[in-house]
């Protein structure tokens, strides 16, 4: 966390970084703010043993268990990619499998139906993601909140549906088709494989897999530095202030709509570079399970409320915590066996336990795991005030204005 | 291979004579079974290829063959757990096989009563064995995703090293697995789903997907087949003129209505062919459209919107018939999800509990009644007879390596051996879909070998003193052989 | 052979349904501006509890459908009571909230009950003429309870103190709060209808064609398509976006191919968001 600058700027922005200044948004960072962009704070720390811990968990897994790293590593890419709209601009989007099927799909019909290359057609899934991107982000300019959430979660669905209308031919698109429910039999080539048609050749099966395993793990760590330099660049303050107040942003002279449109491109790109490069390795496949249901799109959620919405960072936390889990509930299962009055395993509960726990995150702790850790640390270790979400400007007013009425007591008999 | 030594030895001849006497009644049954017929268990070669020599009766003595089954939550789902209950059945059954044909006739051979030759050949065509070795079933659990279940299978061959797989119902799933099949090279036996991609891939690219087989159900063109055979031997007898088709629009059909759409019209006036869409939930429109061009029954093909298509065609009391492809109705517990409402709904399906496909179908039924309390939904047996297939292409070839096995099993015709099928034998690489079931016909009246499947079934309340009062039974009614009951027409028709 | 009677009386019937399955969720987002994503949810709850009554108590159908009601009446004000009512003003917490009550009701649902199909029999079998056309007793039903509770609701809200409570909220909770409306109570009110509304529809829909665990999101998809069109928070946007929706359904059913019908409320749906996103009746700012 970075240590804050002097600025005798009072108006804290929610997520804890630096104040947000508008007159100063346009200003090159002084050295003192570089050093601290680099500094080695705790959190940091911790996150680069996580980050080492991540590459080295695939040295002892089985082909079982790296097939589940992998599909995990997409998982948090995910994540981040909705973290991006959502978190920082606080678009909610409900629906972000639309992005991973586009990308997904686009790049295994240009490999299997037309020959294309993983090295082109991977490029081409992000490219429609893109565009994916613009046509929710355009429309998204005109409608606010819930209305924006809703369409979004409808996307994926209208997506699937148009799967399935056109599963055994689109005309000169997908000559095959599309594949409808079943989804696709054959995988496109994998970028690292033991195959033949693999880009990056690798003998052994289970050479082969760690090669995927760390080419995505390359990739996540790429991901997250441009996304961590992206937001926390001035470009990201801006994110952060159209979450909190839009009319301020473009009070400031600033026009929100070309930082709304950037964030959910951003995101689309980078979901779609996900989608498209989960396609390519062996744990992931161009189906809707994996890549449309509207359970990938909550599960995505749920990974950066856990892990902390505003933060880039949290999709990778959550889905740590996703993965521990997951591991608990099965060494439950094998441990207890049947719960007794719900007469079934334990496994079955799933995913109740993971539900509860964001559910008390969302209402109790917004700002998850990171959040909890900030305030640990600064209560009891630096002892800095750490800002709270709760007390984000607009929230304080509204919660003023209420108190007020109730004080006025014009509710002759309602309890107080 | 792992070279797991078992524990068992050869010795007390006593021992194994007491075990065989204190088996359960369910041993019993099936050691009754295969003694009355000869050849039980027995594999006819395809014309001109028999190899003679037979492989040593003990090749694989101490050895575990394992069976992996790969099943949609095996512990509750009914589909899943009659897959991994009957794999277990049939591991059972060629357990106590083997038992029994060591004491039986190794015991004579002692004795002196039975030459080795006569020893070496009752062996083989006797007792389904798999030459001494022991049988284990690992069962994986695929949660229907293919996610999981790509995990799963990499367990099960991976680190159990099975020999075989088995199972899978999903289509998704099983799409999601054939990569992996073709990386791995361990033969696997689909005995659930229905997508024809598998058998597509296994055609266009055979070298690379070849492990794959499907030993049931058959796919939509066979079905779409017997479905014009059907009413070329019944439509008459049923009064049947004109007919409604209602196809839903899934991968998994798609062939079913291909094949019907261009030449039902020459068997039977069909003045109704729609593709129905898997988000059909108000069937009344169409039926309203069937109604009024006075159908006398509706030939279906139905998976996902089964149900609901069924229920309103019941409350609604429409002046025709209802049936064809109807997954749901293949479920032993559909007149129960129904509250009835499931009766007179005919569909084809593999098997019933209640009929006599061959010699082993009802102890097969009566078996997995006993130890599961229950009957098993028709992937069960398809199960069942997969895990004895693989016995019986390892007790011929007398190898466990895989590409034998495969081109061992693609060019033989089992009889014998299926609880569905008089003999099963299955399509070669070259087919438009490959290492399927072939299908000849399904009656004697139209052709030499009939398999006599799919048979027809129709839920029909239950006879007095069968089972729970008024509760539902698959009746079956045609073709001839099987049957089991006369079909019904709806009482308000 | 386009028998125009025989469509528009299957539009009106599955509209009305529609309607009703669309209506709770409007009125909670009308009122308070609260998205219910557990609305699928409260639409299941219904529906078991009415089979449970039915089936497990061996009571009557008429209190089974009863039933029902209460049953997704007391979850929603539980839910409005115990977790909605605190973080209403955060929109963010309250959408992500709702959908996590939502999966996990439904997973609830799945644990306890199991993943077995859910029938109830039709509430009023048998089938009438209605010029000249045979039509289901059930759908004669469901359009007549439909409407009744369609003018009730409109009744209430616009004669009664209640309603004018409901309406004052529904504009501007910090004005109703100056004139002494306690908007607690009136969201509660409010929900505990919208859930009773949910129930309803429930019962309906599992006795039409049947249900189970995962029952819920169909519904939920439907009713977004609908209040899209219609406009987010306006009941008679909702009432005339389910006519046009399940009127353009039969039609595509009937006439055009029947192979388009899981298609079609999206297709409209997109159409409505380019040329208009806020809906017939919507306001632009949610």
């Amino acid at each position: 966390m970075s240590t804050g600058d002097s600025s005798a700027d009072t108006t804290m922005d929610a997520s804890g970084d630096a104040p947000l200044d508008f007159g100063a948004v346009e200003k090159r960072p002084s050295l003192a703010e570089l050093r601290d962009a680099v500094a080695p704070t705790p959190k940091r720390i911790v996150g680069l043993v996580g980050l080492a811990g991540l590459a080295a968990v695939p040295l002892a897994a089985s082909l079982t268990d790296l097939i589940e790293l992998i599909g995990l590593l997409y998982l948090m890419l995910f994540a981040m990619s909705w973290d991006v709209v959502s978190g920082y601009t606080g678009q909610l989007s409900l629906g972000h499998a639309f992005f991973f099927g586009l990308g997904g799909y686009t790049t295994t019909v240009a490999n299997v139906q037309h020959g294309i290359s993983p090295a082109l057609s991977i490029p081409l899934g992000v490219l429609v993601a893109v565009v994916g991107g613009l046509l929710i982000g355009v429309p998204a300019l005109r409608i606010r909140g819930p209305y924006l959430a809703l369409v979004t979660l409808i996307a994926p669905i209208i997506l699937l549906q148009l799967f399935v209308l056109f599963s055994s031919r689109l005309p000169v698109l997908a000559p095959a088709g599309l594949k409808g429910q079943n989804g696709f039999a054959t995988s496109p080539a994998p970028v690292v494989g033991s195959g033949s048609e693999a880009l990056i050749h690798i003998e052994g099966f289970r050479a082969a897999l760690m090669g995927q395993y760390y080419l995505s793990f390359v990739l996540l760590v790429v991901v997250l530095a441009v996304l961590l330099a992206v937001t926390r660049s001035s470009a990201g303050s801006v994110f952060t202030a159209i979450r909190e107040d839009e009319r301020a942003v473009s009070a400031a002279g600033l026009n929100p709509a070309k930082f709304k449109i950037f964030a959910f491109t951003l995101s689309a790109a980078v979901g779609g570079l996900a989608g498209a490069m989960f396609v390519h390795t062996t744990a992931g496949g161009a189906q809707p399970s994996q890549l449309l249901e509207v359970l990938v799109s909550v599960r995505v959620i749920i990974l950066v409320v856990l892990g902390g919405m505003g933060t880039i960072v949290g999709g990778i936390v959550g889905g740590v915590f996703f993965m521990l889990t997951t591991l608990v509930l099965g060494a439950l299962d094998s441990a207890v066996g049947t719960v007794p009055v719900l007469d079934t395993g334990i496994a079955n509960l799933r995913p109740v336990p993971l539900l509860s726990i964001a559910l008390v995150t969302v209402i109790f702790a917004p700002r998850g795991i990171l959040g909890w850790f900030d305030r640990l640390w600064a209560e009891h270790v630096s002892g800095e005030a750490v800002p709270d979400r709760e007390t984000a400007p607009l929230v304080l007013v509204v919660r003023r204005y209420r108190q007020q009425i109730r004080d006025l007591g014009v509710f002759g008999d309602e309890e107080r | 291979m792992d070279d797991t030594h078992t524990t068992r030895t050869r010795h007390s001849v006593a021992r194994r004579r007491f075990i065989q006497a204190a088996g359960t009644g369910v041993v019993a049954s099936f050691a009754g079974c295969s003694g009355d017929s000869d050849g039980g268990g027995g594999v006819t070669t395809s014309p001109g290829t028999s190899n003679g020599t037979k492989p040593p009766r003990n090749k694989f003595e101490g050895e575990t063959i394992k069976i992996g089954v790969l099943g949609p939550l095996p512990q509750e789902n009914p589909l899943g757990k009659s897959m991994a209950n009957s794999a277990k059945l049939a591991a059972k059954y060629i357990r106590d096989q083997e038992q029994e044909a060591d004491s039986d006739f190794l015991e004579q051979y002692v004795e002196g009563s039975i030459d080795r030759a006569a020893l070496a050949k009752n062996y083989h065509y006797k007792y389904e064995h798999m030459l001494g070795a022991d049988i284990e079933v690992v069962v994986g659990n695929t949660e229907a995703t293919p996610a999981t279940a790509k995990q799963e299978y990499l367990r099960l061959t991976s680190e159990e090293n099975v020999d075989l797989t088995v199972g899978v119902f999903f289509s998704s799933v099983i799409n999601g697995l054939m990569d992996l099949i073709a990386q791995q090279g361990v033969p696997h036996f689909t005995t659930g789903a229905a997508a024809p991609q598998p058998a597509r891939l296994v055609s266009q690219e055979y070298e690379k997907y070849k492990y794959h087989f499907r030993v049931g159900p058959f796919n939509s063109v066979a079905l779409a087949k017997a479905q014009l055979e059907f009413i070329d031997l019944y439509a008459d007898q049923l009064g049947w003129n004109k007919v409604g088709v209602l196809v839903e629009d899934i991968a998994d059909l798609k062939p079913f209505h291909d094949y019907l759409k261009g030449r039902i019209g020459k068997h039977i006036d069909t003045p109704v062919i729609k593709v129905t869409s898997s988000g059909q939930t108000n069937w009344t429109p169409i039926y309203d459209d069937l109604e009024s061009a006075g159908v006398d029954v509706a030939l279906v093909g139905l998976a996902l919107t089964g149900q609901s298509a069924a229920k309103q065609w019941a409350d609604q009391q429409r002046p025709f018939e209802f049936g064809g492809i109807h997954v749901f109705s293949q479920f032993p517990g559909f007149w129960e999800d129904l509250s009835g409402k499931a009766r007179y709904i005919f569909t084809m399906n593999s098997v019933t509990p209640q009929t006599e496909n061959t010699q082993f179908t009802q102890p097969l039924m009566k078996a997995y009644n006993a130890n599961f309390d229950s009957y098993p939904v028709y992937s069960g047996p398809i199960t069942f007879d997969a895990v004895r297939l693989f016995a019986a292409a390892i007790r011929e070839t007398g190898t466990l390596n895989p590409d034998r096995l495969v081109n061992f099993v693609e060019s033989r015709r089992f009889e014998g051996v299926s609880t569905i099928v008089p003999f099963a034998e299955f399509t070669g690489p070259d087919a438009k879909y490959a290492h399927e079931p072939k299908f000849t016909c399904m009656s004697g009246d139209t052709c030499d070998s009939p398999i006599g499947v799919p048979l027809w079934q129709q839920w029909q309340k239950g006879k007095q003193g069968e089972g729970v009062e008024g509760a539902g039974v698959m009746e079956c009614f045609a073709p001839g052989p099987v049957k089991t009951a006369d079909y019904q027409k709806p009482h308000w028709i | 052979m386009v028998d125009v009677l025989n469509i528009a009386l299957n539009a009106a019937a599955i509209s009305a349904l529609y309607a009703l399955v669309a209506l709770g969720f409007t009125l909670i987002f009308g009122v308070g501006g609260v998205l219910n994503l557990a609305h699928g949810a409260l639409i299941t709850v219904g529906a078991f509890a009415a089979q449970q009554v039915f089936r497990v108590l061996g009571l009557p159908l008429p209190l089974a459908v009863l039933g029902g009601i209460l049953a997704a009446g007391t979850v929603s004000g539980l839910l409005y009571l115990g977790v909605v009512r605190f973080i209403q003003d955060q929109t963010v917490k309250v959408i992500l909230s709702t959908v996590i009550i939502g999966f996990l009701v439904r997973h609830a649902v799945r644990i306890v009950f199991g993943t077995g199909t859910l029938t109830l029999p039709q509430l009023f079998p048998g089938s009438a003429g209605i010029l000249g056309e045979s039509v289901q007793n059930n759908m004669v039903f469901v359009f007549c309870s439909s409407w009744v509770l369609i003018l009730a609701l409109f009744a209430l809200v616009n004669y009664t103190t209640l309603g004018k409570a409901i309406l004052a909220t529904s504009m501007s909770d910090r004005g109703a709060a100056l004139v002494g409306i306690d908007a607690t109570r009136i969201n509660t009110y409010t929900w505990l209808l919208a859930g009773m509304f949910a129930g309803f529809a429930g019962v309906l829909l599992t006795s039409f064609r049947s249900g189970g665990w995962r029952m819920g999101l169909d519904p939920m998809v439907l009713s977004f398509a609908i209040v899209v069109l219609g406009g987010l928070g306006s009941i008679r946007g909702s009432v005339l976006g389910a006519y046009i929706i399940g009127t353009i359904e039969t039609v595509t059913v009937s006439v055009v191919d029947t192979r388009l019908t899981g298609v079609v409320p999206l297709l409209i749906l997109i159409a409505v968001l380019v040329v208009r996103p806020q809906g017939l009746f919507g306001r632009a700012e949610a």
